[in-house]
């Protein structure tokens, strides 16, 4: 499908928004993301922040190549789409963790919007090693500033909670295995990595 | 001649659109597809031979996958 670039809003010096006007709902479930393509750049992946009247807002960081060139987007201009897909979705659980590493935050939005209207208990650990992003989506969140402070840890994670973890793949391998040898069930931790 | 599918999945992005054409793809907790009963040749490439009657499904669950992480291959 084809998406019309509608605003762009940077949140940091290198982490901006896209709202891209879509030819219908979506009806993404919250986690998921879409694989989008400009003429002449790699498809990549993008977490879909919020959907809203037949529009989706992404979170991006800029980096090389198609997250380069997608930063230099005006407004009006036509995307290409294909999703929703992903399996970082909602799960059932009596309370829940999100944490999120440096623009792993995006996938939490959905997540923590979904979990707080169905009155599921949710606390969000986020990390950063650089100006942290989207913070207006939750409510007292917990930060961790990676350059004068410890990383999240597993013992910041209740033992009995849904744990949703994204960011870089090494911090969210070494929380797992963490989570995993302090007795954390398995099948409670859900992950994604961004690369 | 039978056929084998190659999977990368280091490449795996969590599309999940191959658990939802056959059945001997799903998806982990981890964000990736897995292939049951698959051996790992390499680290993160996964092999599993299929007989031929199964080739044109998982030749279109191999094709569903927007970043090629799935090939299916001739094994002479």
């Amino acid at each position: 499908m084809q998406a019309q670039v509608l605003e762009k809003v940077w949140k940091s010096d290198d982490i901006f928004s896209l709202r891209l006007k879509t030819p219908s709902t979506l009806q993404a479930k919250p986690g998921q993301f879409v694989m989008v393509t400009l003429s002449g750049f790699p498809q990549r992946a993008y977490s879909i922040v919020e959907e809203k009247d037949a529009t989706i807002l992404l979170g991006i960081k800029m980096q090389q190549g198609t997250s380069k060139a997608l930063s230099r987007l005006q407004g009006g201009e036509t995307l290409d789409l294909i999703g929703p897909f992903g399996s970082f979705i909602p799960r059932e659980g009596e309370q829940v963790t999100l944490v999120a590493g440096g623009i792993g935050i995006t996938p939490m939005i959905s997540l923590y919007k979904h979990y707080m209207l169905s009155g599921v208990p949710v606390q969000t650990l986020i990390s950063s090693n650089d100006d942290f992003v989207f913070l207006e989506y939750f409510s007292a969140p917990r930060l961790f500033d990676t350059r004068k402070g410890p990383r999240i840890c597993a013992r910041d994670i209740p033992q009995d909670s849904l744990v949703y973890l994204c960011g870089p793949e090494p911090m969210i391998n070494s929380l797992r295995d963490d989570l995993e040898k302090r007795g954390h069930p398995s099948n409670m931790i859900f992950s994604e990595d961004f690369k | 001649m039978s056929y084998k599918i190659v999977y990368d999945k280091n490449s795996c992005i969590g599309v999940g659109q191959c658990a939802t054409m056959s059945n001997i793809w799903s998806m982990t907790n981890r964000g990736k597809a897995e292939l049951k009963d698959a051996k790992e040749v390499s680290p993160g490439i996964f092999e599993l031979e299929i007989p031929d009657e199964a080739y044109s499904k998982e030749l279109q669950a191999a094709n569903s996958c927007p970043v090629s992480a799935i090939k299916i291959v001739k094994v002479e």
